[in-house]
């Protein structure tokens, strides 16, 4: 009744090419930016944003540049972590080795040389497909595992192999409370999932699907394959890049590699499955589940044990967390392959009709 | 006039039974401290985390039940499973430590000590780090809320350097040491010190990093085999210590060489190697002996609140680390302790 574009008639080109062609979206999308930037820290306690708020919007960023290269260009990359790290100890190593670093370049320096390494690791998806390119991609997480382990150079020489930085700052506005942090990442979010909407249903984007939806096709058309694959590489290297040193600087402080192990690759991977694959939407979907899903376990189970008698212990807690996940992913895959935004576009249609379905 | 009476008596009751509420939930308040315990019951260091979270539940609650609390304040604490990742350790320190004020953080891992040292002066929040953490808060003037209790690895790597140094007679100039370590901040902790005693003392030091968490090692004891070292001390934790007196045995390296750190020497991980462990040297806390674990099998055991089955006490060696005095670190081959237990 009232989700409907009846009477909303477009006149011009650039009114029926707009991001949120219908009213409802846009003034639902502004608000919800708006509500994000006020309303939730007014609202949220401490432990709300430091502990799911900022790990959720950090994710969905890199949760945002997987899926440029897995959902939009079709290319599956298991090396998500490996690029995370790339963007957090390049940023880490412009941060601390030059004085008077701004924070916003050192973190974009980080995306910077995340992309140069997503395009080294990419150019094998110009000659293999799928599995094999995932196993390609699965070479960029151990080498860059073993590379800040033992390489020391990275870690600026720190003796235990962790690199830490203390007192952020922009345009000399410290970034220490989590209301300041998560306004900061907020900010990033917003600017980058901006960018990431308008390349994808830009020509560029197009091009990417062509790749993801055939190959040869998109080939025989006019489409670069290696344009077009290494451009999704370099796109959501950066974005990724940019995450993990968000990651690194804003939500750990201090980290070791491990911080951005193989499970994070795969953690980034599920995000993108269970969000949608192919849909900006669908990185936020996948993300907010995956950061909330074990929080909403950790706190129900113990209440639900002891609502039947049994205690409730830390290693089931963690153990049902995992069996959990792996069922949700198995019958997301069977059931809904396109994941939440699916549900969500559905929901949509639905509601565009309703009050009066057909 | 009687339902007049009835009603007045309801409100006294009421009253009366509010204010007894308020009273003890305000008590209760003022007299509790909250101590958040950051085992690691999944994962692959479980066998050490679980019991070590044991023993620390069994401790809180025997001076809630021995001692009826600190000084009369009663200690409550909840768990959070950190499955020894760094991440999921800072995630627990968010969660739990809003639950109260200086809330006491013990995460047993030298890596999220890492990440905690940055946040606990900001929160207020004191870490303690018993046999664990970073070497350089044992001057309190370079981390204010890092309390590293009963020795760092620096004093862990110095003790067993000295020990190695009289069992020289005095000189180690030119012998070679090799260091197999855990590669996380944990196992590159003592390289510092190690290093400049190299410098002092004249040996030569190699190190030989074996990834996390340390299953493979065989790249790691080839080159040992090729350096054939005269003495080889061992960082590990977990699986990464019997992997490597197993590694010790295939390779031909005398055990009798190997000297661990007490984290080494721990008992899951030494126990089940048996015959292979025959001679391996570890630095350990403290036995099974002691009033703290008597006290612990007594009391808290005893009435069966015991977070660990009783029969097969939590409380052993490295798991009671946190409550054993400095001094009570000392080079003593395992050998007896390990073999006796592999028997049994």
């Amino acid at each position: 009744m009232f989700y409907r574009e009846n009477g909303q008639f477009k006149t011009t080109y650039k009114a029926d090419q707009q991001i949120f062609p219908i009213t409802q979206d846009r003034i639902g999308v502004l608000l919800l930016i708006a509500f994000a930037f006020i309303g939730v820290p007014m609202l949220a306690d401490e432990y709300m944003l430091r502990a799911i708020l900022i790990p959720f919007l950090i994710l969905s960023l890199a949760a945002l540049g997987v899926n440029i290269l897995v959902g939009y260009c079709g290319q599956i990359s298991l090396g998500s972590g490996a690029f995370m790290a790339v963007g957090a100890y390049a940023a880490y190593n412009f941060f601390v080795r030059i004085d008077g670093m701004p924070l916003i370049v050192a973190l974009l320096m980080g995306g910077f040389f995340a992309t140069l390494v997503g395009m080294f690791f990419g150019i094998p998806s110009l000659r293999v497909k799928g599995l094999y390119l995932a196993v390609a991609t699965l070479a960029a997480q151990f080498f860059c595992d073993w590379a800040f382990l033992r390489i020391k150079w990275f870690t600026n020489d720190s003796a235990s192999g962790t690199a830490s930085v203390a007192d952020l700052q922009v345009f000399g506005m410290p970034i220490n409370t989590p209301f300041e942090k998560y306004t900061f990442c907020l900010t990033f979010l917003v600017v980058f999932g901006l960018l990431a909407k308008n390349l994808v249903r830009g020509a560029i984007g197009r091009e990417w699907m062509a790749i993801r939806d055939m190959d040869v096709a998109a080939a025989v058309i006019g489409i670069r394959p290696m344009y077009a694959k290494l451009s999704a590489f370099a796109v959501s290297s950066f974005i990724v890049g940019v995450a993990g040193a968000l990651w690194a600087f804003v939500y750990l402080g201090s980290w070791e590699p491990a911080a951005f192990s193989v499970d994070r690759s795969f953690q980034l991977l599920f995000m993108v499955i269970l969000g949608g694959m192919g849909s900006i939407m669908g990185s936020f979907f996948g993300a907010g589940f995956i950061v909330i899903l074990p929080v909403i376990i950790n706190h129900a189970l113990p209440w639900l044990g002891d609502l039947v008698g049994i205690p409730v212990d830390t290693a089931v807690l963690t153990h049902a967390e995992q069996m959990i996940f792996g069922a949700l992913i198995v019958w997301f895959l069977i059931v809904e392959p396109h994941g939440l935004a699916k549900l969500w576009s559905v929901g949509k249609q639905k509601l565009r009709l309703w009050p009066f379905p057909h | 006039m009687k339902i007049r009476s009835l009603m007045m008596a309801v409100a006294v009751a009421a009253t009366g039974m509010t204010s007894a509420l308020v009273t003890t939930s305000v008590q209760a308040q003022a007299k509790e401290q909250f101590f958040p315990v950051l085992p690691y019951r999944t994962g692959a260091y479980a066998p050490n985390g679980v019991p070590w979270g044991n023993a620390y539940v069994d401790y809180l609650k025997l001076i809630n039940a021995r001692d009826g609390g600190i000084n009369g304040v009663k200690i409550t604490y909840e768990e959070c499973d950190t499955a020894y990742a760094t991440d999921r350790g800072v995630e627990c320190y968010e969660r739990l430590k809003g639950k109260s004020q200086g809330a006491v953080f013990q995460p047993l891992s030298t890596g999220i000590t890492f990440a905690l040292t940055e946040k606990a002066p900001a929160d207020k929040n004191p870490l303690i780090t018993g046999g664990y953490g970073r070497s350089e808060s044992s001057d309190g003037q370079v981390f204010k809320w890092n309390f590293p209790l009963q020795g760092t690895y620096w004093s862990g790597a110095d003790i067993i350097m000295q020990h190695i140094t009289k069992k020289e007679g005095g000189n180690i100039k030119g012998k070679k040491i090799a260091l197999v370590y855990h590669d996380s901040p944990f196992g590159k902790e003592p390289i510092p010190l190690l290093q400049e005693r190299a410098k002092i003392q004249g040996f030569d030091l190699q190190l030989l990093p074996v990834t996390a968490p340390g299953v493979e090692q065989k790249a790691t004891w080839l080159q040992v085999r090729q350096a054939r070292p005269d003495y080889v001390l061992l960082w590990g934790w977990g699986v990464m210590n019997s992997a490597a007196l197993k590694e010790a045995v295939a390779t031909g390296y005398p055990r009798e060489k190997m000297y661990g750190v007490w984290w080494s020497a721990a008992e899951p991980d030494v126990k089940d190697v048996g015959e292979a462990a025959k001679g391996y040297n570890g630095l350990v806390a403290t036995g099974e002996g002691g009033k703290v674990i008597a006290d612990i099998k007594s009391v808290v055991h005893g009435k069966s609140k015991a977070q660990a089955p009783s029969k097969k006490s939590a409380p052993r060696s490295t798991t009671v680390a946190w409550s054993a005095p400095l001094w009570r670190w000392k080079v003593c081959a395992v050998r007896k302790s390990v073999l006796a237990k592999a028997r049994s």
